[in-house]
């Protein structure tokens, strides 16, 4: 079975957002509603300054919390590694959304539940890249199983050596980020 | 294959073993190597190749279009300016479609923010029997449009001609006329990056992050990651310059003086490509003697760049060449941002061509043109009088007459010099907000007889205009061919997604019907389809299987070779005699910029983010909601100085005129410099999510005009900071 997960090369992201849009356009989502939203930070003193960015959005964990302390089972997570949310049978209690130490799950007013990256599921299970993936311009993201050892996703996390975000959380988190030297 | 729906068994034949995973329900279209499908349960969208019109990059697009929505748009693989992919604007053209607050009707303005649905009919023939007393009153020539040039520009030309007004604008004066002056008498034509085999890429002010043409974003990225070295020069660090490997925080206005001292270093230590200087350029040795003492200890007392950076980027560029090149585009220093833009673009292109590397793979080229047909627009009498902002005569000889500087249009129609300009047709653009000393523009614009603006949105010169024209948006239209400018000959079609949701119509229409009321209908007998037709001819398809394909492109690598410089020389014109016709110095000598701040004031910088297109955008839902307003930009230490914290309010003043903005407080920007992005502060009410947010930039700009080149020289605008509470 595969697992899925996305490697972002952050030296070739420039914060433009298009990941953040292409997600909206994807899902319709209301306008502030963001499921891949981008960060960025300033180090340094004039002239020597950096900018780094760095998106976040589910991490379609291998031991989620959301999924955990989900108390009607809604959040769950497929065989392929995909965390899902079925609103039918969501209460929110938003248990999910205080839970997540990515700050990942996005709260829908008018529907009553929370949202998040589906990694594009209908879109993956048929062969199609999330839509996040297709859209960058910078073609800094890269959807793959990281159970095949020949993926491209999976050479790429062997040639780059990239880094999750906090792993020692126990949280087994499945989005890699390369952050190079500069 | 694009645009049909394809079956199932078909699309298996067509893709072999992946389609077998691809295709579990629905319908999937391959283009390239990536797969494109809808996501709604239970539905099958049509998928449409189109060209998107966000912006005007033009990049292919492909629509999911569900009965008869559109659902949303991906990049077209098979298109060589988006090369599959697609920017947040692009994305964002849904929320523009569905706009609750887009022009739905005609308008005629009944009192100060009053306005009454009228019909097409009424518009038509009120705005027509305008026009004729107008004509009739002060001569054809007190007609002015000012239009962005799309791919119909042609209609807004023909108008022009048919009514024998000579004075026609477009936005270049303010956005880039200097560069491609530059390029015309030095080159012979307009060159593009050929980023993705490139080893080293020198960006002077040039922001892919920003501006973003997403094949371009694309192919600069995968040669850093092939180990390209990338240097941004810029007084700003932009999204660009944070990842390019170096930043160099240049004095603005000064980039010429750092050209020429590279160019000092790579003549004196011969690194330069002396074969190709020989067989391709005229002016080498004029070139030796004005760069001689143009040594980097010169330069870094103007620019603020340490002589030993300057050397070390000048040997290491000359080490990679031809695979190098100085970006020789769009805005930035060689736009029309200072009064040298003209000679620091003379300086970029010389300096590509002492690495040889015009028509190298990862040099410079010259986009090829796909050979089409040609359209023969009905012939127009000829117009006997002048421009009235000088263009054709005297130190303006050079320019573009279809070009014009829109920047002296307010003072024209103010002073009625050299003749009365009553009457003006404002076509997808917003003079309002885009054109320097917003307080003058708009008070022309108040004061004209007639003001018509075609458009989607009710932009700030709309709500000043006498008659508003909705035009349907660029998914509801078709048309004429869009002509790609990257590595290979190409063409796409933009055509209608979705029929028009409201009651608008496309500019063509806008402007035959305008000419028929003006009784010149003799002058627009053919349709967006004849000239469609006529120019792809001789590619032996119809309009409607060419709809199909959506795009067709000739071979990649047909830019490699050293290209035809059509020049007087027929090389490249490092000494270009013909400049001396209009004062300008045949060489591309030092000029310091107009003006300079001293410890009390900055000079003003203005330019894009991604998350917008110039003053379009702003209210569209998506694109609102992430990025509403605008802030300024000044540097840590120079507003610890002024006591002004990050967030703050502040006042920012010119002779032009003053707003007040949130401070952003950084280290990312020369200290002699700030920096506020331009399209913010909108003031029309219609507007209802950008209505009030962020402040004009082009309030506080000071209008110029640069001898010989015209641009507008919109950063030789000096402000002051102050706290604003």
């Amino acid at each position: 079975m595969a697992k899925y997960g996305l490697v972002i090369d952050l030296t070739k992201c420039v914060g433009c957002q298009a990941c953040t849009l292409a997600c909206q356009a994807q899902n319709e989502l209301e306008p502030g509603e963001v499921w891949v939203r981008v960060e960025s930070v300033e180090e340094g003193r004039f002239p020597t300054v950096s900018r780094r960015f760095q998106t976040v959005q589910c991490n379609h964990c291998d031991n989620p919390p959301c999924a955990q302390v989900c108390p009607t089972k809604a959040t769950h997570k497929r065989r392929d590694g995909i965390v899902l949310v079925d609103n039918n049978i969501c209460i929110g209690c938003k248990y999910c959304v205080v839970t997540c130490p990515y700050q990942a799950r996005v709260w829908n007013e008018d529907r009553g539940t929370p949202g998040g990256c589906k990694l594009c599921a209908t879109r993956v299970t048929r062969g199609v890249q999330p839509a996040c993936v297709l859209a960058c311009p910078a073609k800094a993201r890269t959807f793959g199983d990281l159970d095949d050892p020949d993926s491209e996703i999976s050479r790429l996390i062997v040639r780059k050596r990239p880094i999750r975000l906090r792993p020692d959380l126990g949280t087994g988190p499945n989005m890699y980020y390369v952050r190079g030297e500069k | 294959m694009i645009g049909k729906t394809i079956s199932r068994r078909k699309f298996l034949v067509a893709c072999g073993a992946t389609a077998a995973v691809a295709a579990v329900g629905g319908k999937l279209i391959r283009q390239g190597d990536v797969v494109h499908a809808g996501e709604l349960e239970g539905i099958t969208p049509k998928l449409v190749p189109t060209v998107c019109g966000m912006c005007d990059a033009n990049c292919g697009i492909i629509a999911y279009v569900n009965g008869d929505a559109l659902y949303k748009l991906e990049g077209n693989s098979g298109h060589s300016h988006s090369d599959g992919r697609i920017c947040p604007r692009g994305s964002a053209g849904v929320k523009l479609l569905y706009d609750p607050d887009r022009l739905r009707y005609p308008l005629k303005r009944v009192g100060t923010d009053r306005w009454e649905r009228i019909s097409w009919d009424q518009a038509f023939e009120e705005i027509g029997e305008k026009l004729k007393q107008i004509k009739e009153m002060h001569g054809p020539q007190s007609l002015a449009w000012v239009r962005h040039p799309e791919l119909a520009d042609e209609w807004d030309q023909q108008f022009m001609k048919a009514f024998g007004s000579p004075n026609i604008f477009s936005h270049l004066s303010v956005a880039q006329s200097a560069r491609q002056l530059a390029c015309r008498y030095t080159l012979g034509g307009e060159p593009i990056m050929d980023y993705r085999n490139s080893r080293y890429i020198l960006l002077f002010g040039r922001n892919h992050g920003e501006t973003i043409f997403t094949a371009d974003l694309q192919s600069l990225m995968a040669a850093k990651e092939k180990g390209a070295r990338i240097v941004s020069i810029d007084p700003r660090l932009s999204n660009t310059a944070a990842q390019a490997h170096e930043w160099i925080p240049i004095r603005p206005g000064t980039d010429n003086a750092l050209l020429l001292a590279m160019m000092n270093v790579i003549i004196r230590e011969k690194l330069y490509d002396a074969d190709f200087v020989a067989k391709f350029t005229d002016g080498f040795e004029d070139l030796r003697a004005l760069v001689a003492d143009k040594t980097p200890a010169w330069a870094a007392r103007i620019t603020d760049v340490p002589a030993e950076t300057t050397i070390r980027i000048a040997r290491e560029f000359a080490e990679a060449k031809p695979a190098c090149g100085v970006d020789p585009g769009h805005h930035g220093p060689w736009g029309d941002l200072y009064t040298n833009s003209f000679q620091t673009a003379r300086s970029a292109l010389i300096l590509n061509a002492l690495m040889g590397s015009y028509g190298a793979k990862g040099g410079v080229a010259l986009p090829p043109r796909p050979k089409l047909g040609k359209f023969n627009f009905p012939a127009t009498p000829p117009i006997k009088i002048g421009r009235a902002d000088g263009v054709g005569e005297g130190e303006f000889s050079l320019l573009d007459q279809t070009v014009g500087l829109v920047q002296r249009l307010p003072e024209i129609i103010l002073n009625e010099n050299p003749y009365p300009v009553r009457a003006l047709v404002v076509n997808r653009f917003n003079p309002a907000r885009a054109l320097p000393d917003s307080k003058k523009t708009m008070a022309a614009l108040a004061s004209l007889d007639l003001l018509v603006v075609i458009d989607t949105m009710p932009s700030d010169t709309a709500i000043l205009a006498h008659y508003v024209l909705p035009e349907s948006t660029y998914l509801e239209r078709l048309d004429p061919v869009a002509v790609s400018m990257r590595l290979r000959p190409e063409i796409a079609i933009r055509q209608p997604i979705v029929a028009p949701l409201h009651d608008t119509k496309p500019a063509t229409e806008i402007i035959a019907g305008l000419a028929k009321a003006v009784g010149l209908g003799e002058f627009f007998k053919f349709s967006v389809e004849d000239v469609i037709r006529a120019r792809i001819q001789p590619l032996g398809l119809t309009v409607e299987q060419f709809g199909q394909k959506g795009v067709i492109r000739g071979d990649e690598g047909a830019a490699y070779g050293v290209p035809r410089f059509e020049t007087p020389s027929g090389k490249i014109d490092i000494y270009a005699e013909r400049l001396k016709e209009v004062w300008i110095d045949p060489m591309p000598n030092w000029q310091p910029p107009l003006v300079e701040p001293d410890g009390r004031s900055f000079r003003l910088l203005q330019g894009r983010v991604s998350l917008h297109t110039n003053s379009s955008t702003q209210n569209n839902a998506w694109l609102n909601r992430l990025k509403p307003d605008n802030d300024l930009w000044i540097n840590t230490v120079r507003a610890a100085r002024l006591g002004i914290a990050n967030g703050q309010k502040v006042r920012v003043r010119s002779e032009a005129g003053e707003v007040v903005v949130k401070a952003k407080v950084t280290e990312g920007i020369h200290p002699s410099a700030v920096f506020l992005a331009y399209g913010f502060g909108h003031e029309a009410k219609m507007q209802r999510l950008s209505f009030g947010k962020g402040a004009n930039s082009n309030a506080l700009v000071v209008g110029r005009t640069t001898p010989g080149s015209g641009g507008a020289a919109t950063s030789e605008t000096i402000v002051t900071v102050e706290r604003a509470t």
